[in-house]
């Protein structure tokens, strides 16, 4: 038997700062430990398979990350979740396992907090402003090369909330296979249209969403 | 985390090596210990998280309620940067507070090209790197590992130095420290209380005199220092301490894989080979706790693969029955294991045959020298014969490339024996297209490391000069001219990391002042190509009156007393002269199984020499 398992998990602290090609490293020694009676590779060396639908980049916090496994023998999804939990390092936290019900390539959107802050400035504003602009060009690196994209369309169920000096931005990004918009060039976007460094200084991507911008599942 | 270090971590590349929060890193709380030790690699994360050693200590001290041990490791230049810029002092990965404020900082000596390093780590701690102006008790700058067998280069900055192995001494001297601690004892008094601890050697309880030659004149002890410092073992390896569990890491580091020692010292007696003699004498684990051991760190890590460790694993006298039981386990678990260090001689189809069980990959051997005449003068007791049947056993196996290490530079090296190395690849190419069982319509790739022979302390060959840069460069080329195929490829080291390698292998006090001058010219990780500042170092040489080839280059005589002689390794010098005389001669010493040549390590174990054990003969 191959029963397909989705793993919903958090990726915080200094998990963070585990790369994508690590984490999978990271996550076949949990299963591992586990003994998690999962599908392994049939090559000439063995190693468990699992799959990332949507990987997080380096140093984004991940608050509903998922894993794709193939269970070979059945086992309570509740007792999959305590396994691994038992295993994993600090930072990495299985909060659900479930049997999956779309496709990774169902994914289309995901749900950001983005912690801007301008130097000496109010961040809040500046966001602001730069949001009323009708156009934010940036630069994005696509494999044929460096190419200018008006981000202003792509930029949904958008808010700012301003935080002392600092603003919270919420923002929804495409991160499908045809178009994806890192969150990292709201800031750059931002620096360009109003002339002052604004960077941001935490990025937490809460969830996924399929085409229909609902909760992937 | 703290939130300096949290913004600098993601203008660093691979902030993964300064976070911490590693599975099985060991997190205390501070209150509850007496002791905070941290364990430092003068090396990036990646290196020494390969470390063996630092796993050992680390567990063992940490296994240790009122102790806690961090880990520590030398922040690449981009991290450093950040660092100084932001106020960051080095701190411990499990804690993330500044090792300054720790009891100890322990620094493991693996490579001389580290040593800068270690000036750096102490510099980025936030303390004075000269040993006389740290004057509090703590923190205590202690260092181990190999390159402590001379430690005179660092004799200004390190305020004691542990010789041998560490799993018993090291504790002694905690247990001491603290004493010191609960009475407010001073640092001058603990370091000359520390002396008396066998295995530990206090550089400032030593006076060294030169004769006007430049040459030492005497090493005097002081405050009741012992004359000689003898290095310390651990008598049992079957009941010595060996962790259950390593530090997992994020990041792919060198050597990434569950490890298993199964022996501690070699029965070969490779002239040139420090290891082979600093480690005596041989102590062997029995295959039952290796197996065990090993079962124990994979079910505790997660990792699929298994590395046996020891210098010449073939030579482990349970290895056929360890494969056996280990060989169930891993192929059940889908665990491979691996051997990195194997003889030529002893390389036997059956022992192919497991070891091709679980994976193959490429095949490694070290002859060392290209003709009989030299490995016969540096002892490497392989022939010919033994290497090509080797070869050949491979190739009937489905091997296809092989990796064979050569020095060059040995003691007695002609041009004759440079050819010899080129030969010798041919010849390998030849038997692989004579061989009819090998892999149809493949071609074969022999691949030849070369390395500089440097010459060490402890080593039959600790008075001979090294060649100059310019001999080697020529050797080099001379190779590289012999070559007449492309089936055999042949890399090498640039020489002038050896030669400063040679300088401080064998250097005494007076280069303490040369080091930190280079340190202060931005000299450091000098065993990194991209980083390593030669025409710095020459000018830390000149400004401080010192020549460097006075320590590489100079043949020594016999009656010189060495920077290092007031240290015992328990390896006797008459038997190291009989050794470098035989190595003149082109004799060879047969191993430590065969015949006891009385290199006087057994006194170290108080007895017969456990190589010889079954034979009854000490």
């Amino acid at each position: 038997m191959q029963k397909p398992i989705r793993v919903w998990f958090e990726k915080t602290g200094a998990a963070i700062y585990i790369s994508h090609l690590d984490l999978n490293r990271c996550m076949a020694r949990a299963v591992r430990r586990a003994k998690l009676p999962i599908w392994y590779t049939e090559g000439f060396h063995p190693h468990p398979y699992l799959t990332f639908p949507l990987p997080l980049s380096l140093g984004v916090h991940g608050l509903r990350e998922a894993m794709d496994l193939r269970l070979v023998e059945d086992m309570p999804l509740e007792e999959v979740k305590e396994r691994l939990n038992r295993c994993l390092p600090q930072g990495l936290l299985v909060t659900g396992v479930t049997v999956p019900a779309e496709k990774a390539k169902e994914i289309a959107f995901a749900d950001y907090e983005l912690t801007m802050e301008a130097m000496g400035a109010d961040t809040a504003a500046l966001v602001r402003e730069a949001l009323e602009k009708d156009a934010l060009p940036v630069e994005k690196k696509t494999k044929s090369g460096v190419k200018e994209v008006d981000i202003c369309p792509h930029l949904q169920r958008l808010s700012v909330e301003k935080q002392g000096e600092r603003c919270l931005v919420k923002v929804t990004l495409p991160c499908g296979s045809s178009l994806s918009i890192n969150p990292s060039l709201l800031a750059q976007a931002v620096t360009m249209a109003c002339g002052q460094p604004v960077k941001i200084v935490r990025t937490v991507r809460l969830r996924f969403c399929n085409t229909q911008m609902q909760l992937f599942a | 985390m703290n939130p300096v270090l949290e913004s600098i971590l993601m203008e660093v590349q691979k902030p993964g090596r300064y976070t911490g929060g590693e599975l099985n890193s060991v997190v205390k709380d501070k209150n509850a210990v007496d002791v905070r030790f941290a364990f430092c690699f003068p090396d990036v994360y990646e290196v020494g998280m390969s470390h063996l050693g630092m796993k050992i200590l680390y567990g063992l001290y940490n296994a240790q309620d009122n102790i806690w041990c961090e880990r520590v490791f030398a922040p690449w230049t981009d991290m450093e940067e950040k660092m100084r810029q932001n106020g960051v002092l080095l701190y411990g990965l499990e804690s993330g507070d500044p090792i300054r404020d720790f009891d100890f900082i322990g620094f493991t000596l693996q490579y001389e090209l580290s040593f800068t390093n270690v000036l750096n780590m102490l510099d980025l701690a936030g303390l004075p790197v000269l040993a006389a102006e740290r004057q509090g008790l703590t923190p205590i700058v202690v260092a181990g590992g190999p390159c402590a067998c001379n430690p005179e280069p660092l004799a200004e900055f390190v305020d004691l130095f542990i010789l041998g192995e560490g799993e018993e001494v090291n504790l002694e001297l905690t247990e001491l420290y603290r004493d010191y601690k609960k009475k407010g004892g001073s640092k001058k008094d603990f370091l000359k209380a520390a002396a008396q601890i066998p295995g530990v050697y206090v550089p400032s309880l030593y006076e060294v005199r030169y004769q006007p030659d430049g040459t030492i004149e005497a090493v005097t002890p002081k405050e009741g220092a012992p004359e000689k410092v003898t290095k310390r073992i651990v008598k049992d390896l079957d009941k010595a301490y060996y962790p259950d569990t390593f530090v997992v890491p994020f990041l792919d580091i060198v050597h990434d894989r569950a490890m298993t020692e199964v022996f501690r010292g070699c029965i070969r007696g490779c002239r040139f080979c420090q290891a082979g003699f600093l480690y005596r004498p041989v102590r062997e684990k029995s295959p039952d706790t290796v197996c065990k051991e090993s079962r124990a760190l994979c079910e505790s890590t997660g990792y699929d693969e298994i590395s046996l460790t020891s210098l010449s694993t073939s030579d482990y006298t349970g290895l056929p029955e360890l494969l056996d039981d280990l060989l169930d386990y891993t192929e059940q678990e889908m665990v491979s294991l691996s051997l990195p260090s194997l003889r030529v001689d002893n390389f036997s189809p059956a022992l192919m045959e497991k070891i091709s069980r679980v994976r193959k990959t490429g095949l490694t051997f070290a002859p060392e020298a290209g003709t009989q005449r030299l490995r016969d003068a540096i002892n490497k007791n392989v022939s010919e014969e033994e290497i090509l049947r080797t070869c050949n056993t491979a190739f009937d196996g489905g091997y296809m490339a092989v990796k064979l290490y050569f020095m060059i530079g040995l003691p007695t090296e002609t041009m004759e024996d440079i050819e010899g190395i080129a030969k010798l690849g041919q010849q390998i190419v030849n038997l692989y297209y004579r061989n009819p069982n090998k892999p149809k319509g493949k071609s074969v790739a022999v691949n030849i490391s070369l390395s500089s022979f440097v010459p060490k302390p402890f080593t039959p060959f600790q008075w001979e000069p090294q060649d100059t840069m310019e001999v080697l460069r020529q050797k080099q080329q001379h190779l590289r001219d012999s070559l007449t195929t492309r089936k055999v490829q042949c890399k090498w080291h640039e020489s002038m990391t050896s030669f400063l390698e040679a300088v401080f292998a064998r250097g005494d006090r007076r280069l303490c002042k040369v080091m930190k001058l280079a340190w202060e010219k931005g000299c450091k990780f000098d065993g990194w190509d991209d980083q390593f500042l030669f025409d710095k170092w020459m000018e830390a040489f000149r400004e401080c009156g010192i020549d460097p080839a006075f320590y590489a280059n100079r043949r020594r005589s016999l009656e010189e007393v060495l920077p290092w002689d007031h240290l015992d390794f328990g390896v006797d010098k008459a038997f190291l002269i009989r050794e470098w005389k035989k190595a003149q001669e082109s004799t060879v010493t047969p191993h430590c199984r065969d015949h006891c040549s009385g290199c006087g390590a057994n006194r170290l174990i108080g007895g017969a020499c456990f190589a010889k054990a079954d034979s009854g003969v000490v």
